[in-house]
């Protein structure tokens, strides 16, 4: 799991996009293509590892999930995941830290790299 | 900074040391001493499974010394203090996994006619043998420093930052990409053995093929092997030895380790005797291959649901018992800080008298070396650091810690007789004063004392620190995940373990004569926390968590003190220090950051 990191991709691509109601495709794309083979960070095995962490943020009342079927096709971002982003951010202030600090610095860039800045 | 003293050569000699080790032994080729076609295919005996055949190059890998120093890692490293034949190689193991994807690779292709490329047994094959090649010595008491070894590679402009819970991945992808011996000895298996195919038509493709198989990510590491069908092939292969979060796999990796560390260990012995039942059953499932296998799409593998609930109840309960026990917890802790102190020493001398690949192969080389030479090599690292411990960076309190760890080498040495006490000797004491409980261990023949903050206590230190803080549930959990999944990645950093020790010694030293105390993180804490988070939603979930039985023997902090403790007044004393300390921690995260 790797939901704190998560929480704060879909809050930034969020923000950026000027969106609240995220298409999952595009957003998978964003994790896998662009933070992935571009940025070379990862933190998901997989889709269904990215599912398991959006699930658990719905369980926190982050997001909601819209459905096709089983699948997710749209995710709806709520305030409460702004905070949890801000928390994830606020860290490497509060404690020391290494590669937190240069996961955040990654996604910042990757999404300042995909999505203009 | 650090401070070169040039001419004593006091650091860099050892330094060097450990590039020439790496350099020597690991990174040359090979090609002139051990020549492909006067290698043979070979047929050996396995302990599990009984003859096993080798092909000609695993053979021919097998005879390099990077790969064969994994006959000299054990594979459950410092177990065999408490149970004694788990003494079994890494090599064995990768010998074993060999061995299983093979025969899964067949039956695929026989009763379930998937289709199978002409190489894909020579792939599997490879990447079976090769996929522990990154493992350090000591196990996974190292795995606490993942995150500061990934640290160091991201700086190579190739690397991949991966999540800090794959230390030997994130060491066998460096390998397969930058290690001259193994690059060109599977160069020279590409082309004696005609491995070229549409897909794989470059040795460098072939190479990356294996590398993404063995780091089981289901998205291409590289742009070259983002094609549909490599993608395909390459999820079919890596669900045979390993699995993908959640997706699955056949895991031959585990169906091994599970069948072999059992049969050397003795772990049956560990489990009650239902638990025994269900275990035979398994094993027997197990070893016969008589498991449903899926795939789905023709692309990914799984085990039917049955057998793989059996297998992941028997898992959770033998690493609860064994791996991540009050004994290895005890042990591992120990290593992870004495290889942690030593990885920061190498990392500085190396900022000062070399180049950053260089810097990598001294860390390399330690980290690649046999279970007793890292012993040697900690010891001396130690030892030359602590008798010139002013020359390094930090300040006293960085100094201090660096020297307590050098006199933990002594302690290192107690452990064996440590251990076979430790279990029943610990015991609960309560301090009225802070109403807090701890676990003590008094080691009264060898004038010692371990104190104990357990899972519990944390949970009661936590409570405490929550009811002086205003922030939101939500927020307060995710801060704590924070916590987690930064420990996971550099449990000494995250922790600040050495002003967290220079602060309750600075408290110790007003109130007590001559004692001094040693704190050592358990990184299993952190592992068994984040496994098990997907079920935590609430501080109230995670409270029960951590009050719970499952976590009763994997304590989140060990404190060794030099001396027994003599009283209950010093006890007491020494217990207060401890809570206000780690109180005193934990306080800024739940801090609010003003946005402004």
């Amino acid at each position: 799991m790797a939901w704190n990191y998560t929480a704060y991709i879909l809050w930034k691509y969020s923000i950026r996009r000027g969106e609240n109601i995220i298409n999952f495709r595009n957003f998978m794309n964003f994790i896998f293509v662009e933070l992935g083979m571009k940025h070379r960070l990862f933190f998901h095995d997989g889709e269904r590892d990215l599912c398991r962490d959006l699930e658990y943020l719905k369980d926190l009342g982050a997001i909601e999930l819209v459905r096709n079927d089983k699948s997710i096709t749209k995710i709806i971002v709520k305030e409460l995941l702004g905070e949890i982003a801000k928390a994830v951010e606020d860290f490497p202030r509060k404690i020391k830290t290494r590669l937190f600090e240069e996961y955040l610095k990654r996604i910042d860039s990757a999404i300042d790299v995909s999505l203009g800045t | 900074m650090w401070k070169p003293i040039i001419g004593t050569g006091i650091f860099e000699g050892i330094f060097y040391d450990l590039v020439g080790y790496y350099e020597y032994r690991f990174n040359r080729d090979i090609g002139r001493e051990v020549k492909y076609e006067k290698v043979s295919d070979y047929q050996t005996i396995d302990p599990i499974y009984d003859k096993i055949y080798l092909p000609k190059y695993i053979r021919y890998l097998m005879l390099l010394p990077i790969t064969s120093r994994l006959s000299e890692i054990r594979q459950l490293a410092h177990t065999y203090l408490f149970l004694p034949g788990a003494s079994h190689s890494r090599l064995e193991h990768s010998i074993g996994v060999m061995y299983r994807s093979t025969k899964i690779l067949k039956k695929l292709k026989r009763e379930y006619k998937l289709k199978i490329e002409q190489n894909d047994e020579l792939i599997i094959q490879i990447a079976s043998l090769l996929h522990d090649l990154g493992h350090p010595a000591w196990g996974h008491a190292l795995d606490g420093i993942t995150g500061y070894v990934v640290d160091l590679l991201k700086e190579l402009k190739f690397f991949h930052l991966f999540s800090p819970k794959k230390l030997d991945i994130a060491i066998t992808i460096y390998l397969l990409l930058e290690n001259e011996q193994i690059k060109r000895a599977l160069e020279t298996c590409y082309y004696r053995e005609k491995a070229n195919d549409q897909q794989l038509h470059t040795p460098e493709k072939f190479i990356k093929f294996i590398a993404q198989i063995i780091a089981e990510e289901e998205f291409p590491l590289f742009s070259d092997l983002s094609d549909k069908d490599i993608l395909r092939r390459a999820h079919l292969l890596t669900t045979i030895i390993g699995q993908y979060e959640k997706r699955g796999g056949v895991n031959t990796d585990r169906l091994d380790w599970m069948i072999r560390d059992s049969h050397h260990a003795g772990i049956l012995k560990k489990l009650s005797d239902e638990q025994q039942e269900q275990f035979i059953q398994f094993m027997q499932q197990n070893k016969n291959d008589s498991f449903q296998i899926k795939c789905h799409n023709g692309e990914y593998l799984d085990i039917d649901q049955d057998f793989k609930k059996l297998m992941d109840s028997l898992r959770k309960k033998i690493y609860k018992i064994v791996y991540e026990g009050l004994e290895r917890s005890l042990i591992d802790s120990l290593l992870t800080r004495l290889a942690y102190t030593v990885i920061d020493i190498i990392s500085q001398v190396g900022d000062q008298i070399a180049s950053y690949s260089t810097k990598i192969k001294a860390v390399m080389g330690y980290l690649l070396m046999q279970d007793f030479l890292m012993k040697e090599y900690t010891n001396r690292i130690l030892s030359i650091a602590k008798g010139y411990s002013h020359l390094l960076m930090g300040d006293d309190k960085y100094r201090e810690f660096v020297n307590k760890s050098a006199n933990l080498i002594d302690f290192f040495d107690y452990l064996p007789c440590i251990i076979d006490v430790l279990e029943n000797n610990v015991q609960r004491i309560h301090n009225p004063k802070i109403n807090m409980s701890f676990d003590c261990v008094n080691l009264d023949v060898y004038d010692k004392t371990i104190l104990i903050v357990s899972s519990q206590t944390l949970s009661e230190i936590l409570k405490r620190v929550l009811q002086n803080t205003k922030m939101k549930k939500e927020v307060a959990l995710t801060n704590i995940y924070n916590l987690i999944s930064a420990s996971r990645s550099d449990i000494y950093l995250t922790l600040d373990i050495p002003l967290l020790e220079y602060n309750i010694q600075k408290d110790i030293n007003e109130h007590i004569h001559n004692l001094n105390c040693h704190v050592l993180a358990n990184y299993y804490f952190f592992r068994r926390i984040d496994s098990d988070f997907r079920d935590i939603k609430t501080l109230n979930d995670l409270y029960r968590y951590l009050e719970g039985k499952d976590m009763e023997k994997t304590p989140y902090l060990f404190i060794i003190f030099d001396r027994a403790l003599e009283s209950d007044e010093e006890r007491n004393k020494v217990t207060e220090i401890i809570f206000n300390q780690i109180f005193m921690y934990f306080l800024p995260i739940f801090h609010q950051i003003d946005s402004k």
